[in-house]
C-alpha cells in the first residue's frame, strides 16, 4: 500500500501547554482513517496541522512522501470539510462549490459543468442558483463536501462534519459519506468523538488521548484486542479488573484481584507478580444460578435495564464491584437479588499489560462508580 | 368612545407639537430663502435671485469645493487606514495592542477644541503650513476611529474559519482577503465611510484650527458670513443642502424597499 500521509514525531505546544506529544502514524492511499478521542485529545489540532492551518512545533508531516510542514494550506493538495461548514455566505451554492476552481484559474465557462457534476455527486442537482439561507443543515453539509472535492484533492479532511445534524440525518450521512469515499477512492481523514460513527465508517481508527496515540488499528481489532484500558473503555463498554499475576501453571494463569482471583488462558505472555488489567466485554459475561464447571465467580443480580434489542444488567461481585452484562433482549432474566455465578469463556478475557502510570482501577472510573451508586448497598 | 376620542385628540396634538418644534425653524429658512427682502422679518415677495447669487458667489463656491475635496480625500484615506487597522487588530497579537485598543477611541470622546489645538501645535512644531493638506490630515485623524469602530463590529460577526476555508481551497492570503473577507466587510466599511464623510463635511471646530486662509471650508464660510447677520443667501444655501440630503435619504429608502420586495418575491 502506498503511503499518503505520514506523521513523524509530531509535537505541538501552545506556550507551555503540550497539545500533541510525539505523534507517529501513517495513512495509506484510499484509506478511510478516523481520529477518535474525547474533546481536548488533540485530534482537531492534528487535523489542522495536516491541513496547514497550524505548524507543528517539531516533527515532519509527509504528503505523498514529500515534506509539507512548511507549505501553506493553499499549496497542499488537501481539502477540508469544516465542522460548521464554513460556506461563504455572500456567494451562491454554485459560487461556493466553484470557489476552488476559480482560485485555480479555471475560466468561468469551464467551471459550470464541473460544478454541476459535483452537485450531482452530492445529490443536489439544480441547486446552483440558490442562496445559502435557503438550504437545510444537511444540504449545507453536502455543499461543503462538494466544494472540498471539486479540486480532486489527494486527501479529504473532515472535522466532525456531522456533529451539527440530528441523529437520523447523521446516520444517513454516515452511510452516504462512506459510499462517496468508496466511489471516489480518495483518502479520508475523519475526526470524531463518536465511537459508533468511527466503528461504522472507518478502515482504521487512531484512538487519541491527551495528545498521544493510544492505538491505531481496524475497528474489529480495536474492539476485540484493545491495547490500553483507555481504548477498552472508550470503544464499546467494558468491565475492567485490576490485579496481580499470582500463579502460572501449565493449564492456566491465576490473577489475584481484590477479594478473589480470575483465571486466564495459560498462553498469555505474563510473568509472576506482574500488574495487569483484564477486560471483559459485557456481552461475553454469562450468569447462571447453578454452579458451572470451570472458571466462575459468585455474584448477585443487582439491576436490569431494558434497551429494546438488548438487556443490560448489573451484577454485584463479593468485593462490591459492579459487573456489566448484556444479553439478548428476548432472553429471560434472573430475578433481582438472586445469587449465582458469573463466568465467561477464558478466550474472551482480554489481557492489558499495565505500566505503573496507566493502572486502571474500577474506583477511578466514573462509569463504574455510577453503577455502584445505582446498586446502592 | 368619547374617552378614546379625548385621548386621541391629546395624542395627536402632542405629536403635532413635536413636529412643529422640529421642523418650524427649517421651514422658516426655506420660506425666507425665497423672500425678496433682505431682512428675515417680513415676507415681501417671491424670488429665486438669492439662489442665483449663491452660484455666483466665488467665496461660497470655492469653500464648497474645498469641503468636497477634503471630505472625499479624508474619507478615502480614513476608510483604508481604519479598515486595515481593524483587521490587523482583530487578527494579530502584538505588544501594546491592549493599550492601542483604548487609546484609539480617544479622538471620539475628546473635546474637539482640545483636538484642534493639539493638531495646531503639532503642525507648528513640525513646520507644516496650514493648508488643504493640514486640513485633510486633521480630518483623517478624527475619522479613523469611527471607521475602526464600525469595521470591527462587523468583523466580530464574521466566522474566522471562512478565511481558512478560502486558503484551504487554494486562495492565497491576498485572494482570500479580496474574495471572502472584503465582500463580507463591505457594509461595515460603507457605514464607516459614511460616518467619516458626514463628520468631515460639517466639521467646524477642528477645521477652524487646522485650515489656512486660502482653504476655507463651507461650514467655516457660512460661520464667517453669519457673523454679520443671516442673509437670504445663507437661507438659500441651507435650503439647497437640505434638498441634497432629502433626495439622498429618499433614494436610499426607495432602494431598500425595492430590495426587500425583490427578496420577498424569491
Amino acid at each position: 500500500m502506498k503511503e499518503m500521509i505520514r506523521l513523524s514525531s509530531i509535537k505541538k505546544n501552545y506556550g507551555d501547554v503540550k497539545i500533541i506529544k510525539d505523534l507517529n502514524f501513517t495513512v495509506y492511499e484510499g484509506e478511510f482513517l478516523t481520529m477518535l478521542g474525547p474533546s481536548g485529545c488533540g485530534k482537531t489540532t492534528t487535523l489542522r496541522m495536516i491541513a496547514g492551518f497550524e505548524e507543528p512545533t517539531s516533527g515532519e508531516i509527509m504528503l505523498n512522501e514529500k515534506p509539507v510542514s512548511n507549505l501553506p494550506p493553499y499549496k497542499r493538495k488537501i481539502n477540508t470539510v469544516f465542522q460548521n461548514y464554513a460556506l461563504f455566505p455572500h456567494l451562491t451554492v454554485a459560487q461556493n462549490v466553484g470557489f476552488g476552481l476559480k482560485m485555480a484559474g479555471v475560466p468561468k465557462v469551464k467551471r459550470g459543468p464541473q460544478v454541476e457534476k459535483m452537485l450531482k455527486l452530492v445529490q443536489l442537482e439544480g441547486y446552483g442558483n440558490r442562496k445559502l439561507d435557503q438550504l437545510s443543515g444537511g444540504q449545507k453539509q453536502r455543499i461543503a463536501i462538494a466544494r472540498a472535492l471539486i479540486n480532486h484533492p489527494q486527501v479529504l479532511l473532515l472535522d466532525e462534519p456531522l456533529s451539527a445534524l440530528d441523529l437520523k440525518l447523521r446516520k444517513q450521512m454516515q452511510l452516504e459519506l462512506k459510499r462517496l469515499q468508496r466511489k471516489l477512492g480518495i483518502t479520508f481523514v475523519y475526526v470524531t468523538h463518536d465511537q459508533e460513527e468511527a466503528l461504522m465508517m472507518s478502515d482504521r481508527i487512531a484512538v487519541m488521548n491527551k495528545g498521544h496515540l493510544e492505538q491505531i488499528a481496524d475497528p474489529r481489532t480495536l474492539y476485540e484486542q484493545p491495547k490500553t484500558c483507555f481504548v477498552a473503555n472508550f470503544i464499546g463498554e467494558s468491565n475492567i479488573f485490576y490485579g496481580k499475576v499470582s500463579e502460572i501453571t501449565k493449564t492456566d494463569t491465576k490473577v489475584t484481584i481484590e477479594n478473589g482471583y480470575l483465571t486466564l488462558q495459560s498462553d498469555k505472555p505474563v510473568f509472576e507478580k506482574q500488574i495487569v488489567n483484564i477486560v471483559i466485554r459485557p456481552e461475553k459475561v454469562k450468569f447462571s444460578t447453578t454452579e458451572v464447571p470451570g472458571f466462575h465467580i459468585p455474584a448477585t443480580v443487582a439491576e436490569h435495564y431494558y434497551a429494546g434489542n438488548v438487556n443490560k444488567s448489573v451484577l454485584r461481585l463479593p468485593n462490591g464491584m459492579a459487573l456489566k452484562m448484556t444479553s439478548a433482549g428476548d432472553q429471560k432474566l434472573p430475578e433481582i437479588g438472586k445469587s449465582g455465578f458469573v463466568y465467561w469463556e477464558l478466550a474472551d478475557a482480554i489481557l492489558i499489560k499495565t505500566t505503573s502510570d496507566d493502572v486502571f482501577k474500577a474506583v477511578d472510573n466514573p462509569d463504574f462508580s455510577m453503577v455502584n451508586q445505582m446498586g446502592g448497598d | 368612545m368619547t374617552r378614546s376620542k379625548h385621548v386621541d385628540f391629546w395624542k395627536n396634538s402632542l405629536i403635532g407639537l413635536v413636529f412643529v418644534f422640529l421642523y418650524l425653524p427649517i421651514l422658516v429658512i426655506i420660506v425666507f430663502s425665497f423672500n425678496t427682502s433682505k431682512l428675515n422679518i417680513l415676507f415681501k415677495g417671491f424670488t429665486f435671485k438669492w439662489y442665483a447669487l449663491v452660484f455666483h458667489n466665488v467665496q461660497i463656491m470655492s469653500a464648497l469645493e474645498n469641503t468636497l475635496i477634503v471630505g472625499i480625500i479624508s474619507t478615502a484615506l480614513a476608510t483604508i487606514i481604519g479598515t486595515l487597522g481593524a483587521i490587523g487588530m482583530q487578527k494579530y497579537n502584538f505588544p501594546g495592542k491592549a493599550i492601542l485598543d483604548k487609546v484609539l477611541y480617544i479622538p471620539i470622546v475628546i473635546p474637539e477644541v482640545v483636538l484642534g489645538i493639539a493638531l495646531l501645535s503639532i503642525y507648528s512644531l513640525a513646520g507644516i503650513p496650514l493648508s488643504l493638506f493640514s486640513l485633510i490630515l486633521a480630518h483623517v485623524t478624527f475619522c479613523i476611529p469611527f471607521v475602526v469602530l464600525t469595521v470591527r463590529s462587523r468583523l466580530v460577526g464574521i466566522d474566522q474559519t471562512l478565511e481558512e476555508a478560502a486558503l484551504d481551497l487554494g486562495a492565497t492570503p491576498l485572494k482570500a482577503f479580496i474574495q471572502v473577507l472584503l465582500p463580507l466587510l463591505i457594509p461595515g466599511i460603507i457605514s464607516g465611510a459614511g460616518f467619516s464623510f458626514a463628520l468631515s463635511i460639517d466639521d467646524v471646530i477642528i477645521s477652524f484650527f487646522t485650515t489656512g486662509p486660502a482653504s476655507t471650508t463651507f461650514p467655516l464660510q457660512v460661520y464667517a458670513m453669519v457673523k454679520t447677520g443671516i442673509t437670504p443667501e445663507i437661507n438659500a444655501i441651507s435650503t439647497l443642502m437640505m434638498l441634497v440630503i432629502v433626495v439622498g435619504i429618499a433614494a436610499n429608502a426607495i432602494f431598500q424597499v425595492s430590495k426587500l420586495k425583490r427578496s420577498k418575491r424569491k
